[in-house]
């Protein structure tokens, strides 16, 4: 049984059109996906802006409520959980968020912030065995016990960080979900944020459900990807495999989009016309299409459905 | 050997913090020739964004304060050029594109007469709609004539990098400094970009100043790459032979600790440590304390740019081991 | 207006090649005003609430007086008519400044 299921969860935000405030069209930030997260593994969700992988990696934390689907964790189904029961579910599921510049309250120190999420599920009642767990916590980070005592401020963005992360790992979740966690950083900070969070996962049997736009940091980290394209997936299926032969057009672009050093590579870089589409009003048919280099007369008017195309390997495309 | 177009030279540039002046930039030397590309990496930091500025004099001073060294833009002296000699330089020589697009375009006017404004200052003789349209259909902006009536809110983020980059061109320049001009993009809007800009390069023989972070995209645009750390410049040397041959420990495990896809490694090789913030570099070579090949005598001998190649320098002298 | 100077439009300007002068009054002051049309409209309402004090004082003929004299004689149409008066004064200016608003910042005009 997988520890986190997606079953074709929706995402929709009314948009209010008339001076009446009646709501007309809305916002389909997530429209209809379905993935697993198995005990223990890696699995990426990549996209750019306005493919709605934020909004999926909050709703899968309850953190935004889906307006439809099933999501189930260990089993239990927890879309239209009430909030005194998914607290105590909440210890097995985190977050770890982009900005570390305002994912920590400015005015508690690291210790308190962490700390909070400890005495909120009544995980060390006494002080000593809650200072001793503080401290354990900060140095399987990279940093020190010291560090306890300090405010956000006095840390850099690598080591902000951080502190996220053993926020996360206070209460012992299974899973952790991390939106674009290393997009802020210096490159060579992000090595070390990448390689922690690669360590714990090991260490520790975590899942992780590693949101970003980096393909290269996502295929690296991950056992199995998802991109995502205007609120559904579009390619789902091994990390190497997925990115060595890409079966959707998207992934293909996005992928020969993506800078390399070597001045050698000889590859040919697709070009995508047009821009990242908004969600307000998706195209007919298949939402690519417009800026497809392959699209045909049938993708205008038929929305692929995600289906197999070979074992393990997923596709949104009429063509795959 | 013709003049360079541009030729910083030994440039210092302190910056004013709480307890007195941090050196910010110490004693970076970059010439760029007419038509030549530069690409500027390194991460935050290290001096290169202040270094792009200081070639218009865009930096407030105070809190910045030029100590020394010298910048010259089509031979003229920039540090001592009048307020008037500066703006003839500033768009009609040099023209910036900056990072955040949303940011660096004035919210409450339209594209067209940002653009507009642009022409008037420095090309008088062309300064009408038609011409603003032709350069948003230059920068591959679809439907130009409606598109110049918008407001930059109105606009994608690529979008709005493109109305700068046109913005940029109107006034004809012969250096364009692209300060980070897709980091807050999207990558196959990135991608999109930069076709374009290596595309205006060869067609209107610009040189270009390209200032990042990410190693990957100045591979296909830069002719020359210089990599800063700490405030000075620890590597130079041509695009290719950079990439495939860096030399510089820096430059080595800057490149080591990216991932690459399709080269899945099984753990990153990390740099230890964090980049010393000015004001508190270590005395020696600054990347010593961090450095995998440091010897003892790193830490007090602070070492100088050393020329390997004819067009090859390197700041470290161990740069064979 | 120092804080509009901080942007990184008005560093754009600058790099155009745009005269101090222009950058000042072209580029930053439209900005600067939005928070200062605001400022004014909630003005309007404590001007109003002076000039109670202020006609009195130095009894002068006006709105301010008159509504003080008729709390004092129990007046209590007139009392009405004076609220309703500075009420409307208050909405109007306010009304005026949003009106305002969309025409110095256009991305308010979209939001609707």
């Amino acid at each position: 049984m997988p520890l986190l299921e997606v079953d074709n969860v929706q995402v929709h935000f009314p948009v209010k059109q008339t001076a009446l405030g009646r709501f007309h069209k809305s916002v389909k930030a997530v429209d209809g996906v379905s993935l697993t997260v198995e005990e223990g593994e890696a699995v990426g969700l990549v996209g750019e802006s306005g493919c709605g992988k934020t909004t999926l990696g909050r709703a899968i934390l309850r953190l935004l409520d889906p307006t439809g689907g099933h999501l189930r964790f260990a089993g239990e189904d927890i879309t239209r959980m009430k909030p005194r029961e998914l607290r105590s579910r909440r210890r097995q599921f985190q977050m770890i968020f982009q900005d570390p510049f305002s994912s920590l309250d400015p005015r508690l120190t690291v210790g308190e912030s962490i700390g909070e999420a400890l005495d909120i599920h009544r995980l060390t009642p006494e002080r000593s065995a809650r200072r001793e767990r503080l401290g354990q916590l900060l140095e399987s980070v990279g940093l020190r016990a010291e560090h306890a005592d300090r405010y956000p401020h006095e840390f850099s963005g690598g080591q902000r960080q951080r502190v996220g992360i053993a926020r996360a790992l206070a209460v012992e979740p299974r899973l952790i979900v991390c939106d674009e966690p290393v997009s802020a950083l210096d490159v060579s900070v992000q090595a070390q944020v990448i390689n922690l969070l690669q360590d714990l996962q090991r260490e520790r049997r975590l899942a992780l459900l590693f949101i970003s736009h980096d393909l290269a940091v996502v295929e690296h980290l991950c056992s199995r990807i998802a991109v995502m394209y205007l609120g559904r997936i579009v390619e789902f299926g091994p990390a190497r495999d997925l990115c060595k032969t890409p079966k959707h057009p998207y992934t293909q672009a996005l992928l020969s989009a993506v800078p390399v050093v070597d001045p050698d590579s000889k590859r040919s870089r697709i070009i995508l016309g047009g821009d990242v589409p908004s969600p307000i009003d998706p195209p007919s048919g298949c939402p690519f299409h417009p800026r497809c280099p392959v699209a045909e007369a049938r993708c205008r008017t038929e929305v692929p459905a995600l289906r197999e195309i070979s074992p393990g390997r997923q596709a949104a495309c009429h063509l795959a | 050997m013709s003049e360079p177009l541009l030729a910083i030279r030994d440039l210092q540039l302190d910056f004013r913090t709480g307890e007195g002046w941090a050196r910010v930039v110490d004693g970076v030397s970059l010439t760029i020739q007419v038509g030549e590309t530069l690409g500027l990496v390194g991460e935050s930091g290290c001096g290169k964004s202040v270094t792009a500025l200081s070639i218009s004099r865009l930096l407030p001073t105070p809190p910045a304060r030029y100590a020394g060294g010298s910048i010259q833009v089509q031979g003229r002296d920039i540090l001592t050029a009048s307020s008037k000699e500066l703006r003839t330089v500033r768009g009609g020589v040099v023209s910036y594109v900056f990072q955040e697009p949303g940011a660096s375009l004035n919210p409450v006017f339209r594209v067209g007469n940002q653009i507009l404004e642009a022409l008037q200052l420095h090309q008088p003789t062309r300064a009408h709609d038609d011409e603003v349209v032709r350069l948003l259909k230059l920068v591959g902006i679809p439907a130009p004539e409606s598109r110049a009536r918008d407001y930059p809110h109105q606009l994608s983020g690529g979008m709005q990098q493109r109305v700068m980059i046109a913005m940029a061109l109107a006034s004809e320049p012969k250096l364009l400094v692209a300060d980070e001009p897709t980091t807050a993009l999207d990558v196959t809007i990135q991608a999109q970009i930069l076709e374009l800009l290596l595309d205006l390069k060869r067609r209107m023989g610009m040189a270009v100043l390209l200032i990042t972070h990410n190693l990957g995209i100045v591979g296909d645009l830069a002719d020359r790459i210089a990599v800063m750390y700490a405030g000075q410049v620890v590597e130079e040397a041509p695009a290719r032979e950079l990439l495939q041959n860096p030399r510089h420990p820096y430059t080595q495990a800057l490149m080591n600790s990216v991932p690459e896809l399709g080269h899945p490694a099984d753990r990153l090789r990390t740099i230890p440590g964090t980049v010393p913030a000015p004001g508190q570099w270590p005395t020696g070579c600054r990347f010593a304390p961090r450095c995998p090949v440091a010897r003892p005598d790193c830490a007090t001998h602070p070492p100088a740019l050393l020329a390997i190649q004819s067009n090859h320098q390197v700041r470290c002298p161990y740069w064979n081991s | 207006m120092v804080e509009v100077l901080d942007s990184p439009y008005i560093r754009t300007a600058r790099a155009k090649g745009l005269s101090e002068g222009a950058v000042l009054f072209k580029h930053g002051l439209r900005n600067a005003l939005i928070p200062v049309v605001t400022i004014l409209g909630m003005d309007v309402a404590f001007l109003l609430g002076g000039v109670l004090f202020v006609e009195s004082a130095f009894a002068l003929l006006g709105i301010g007086l008159l509504a003080v004299q008729s709390v004092f004689n129990l007046d209590v149409p007139m009392i009405m008519g004076t609220v309703l008066f500075s009420a409307v004064i208050v909405v109007g200016a306010n009304l005026i400044v949003d009106l305002m608003y969309r025409w110095i910042d256009p991305r308010i005009k979209s939001a609707h």
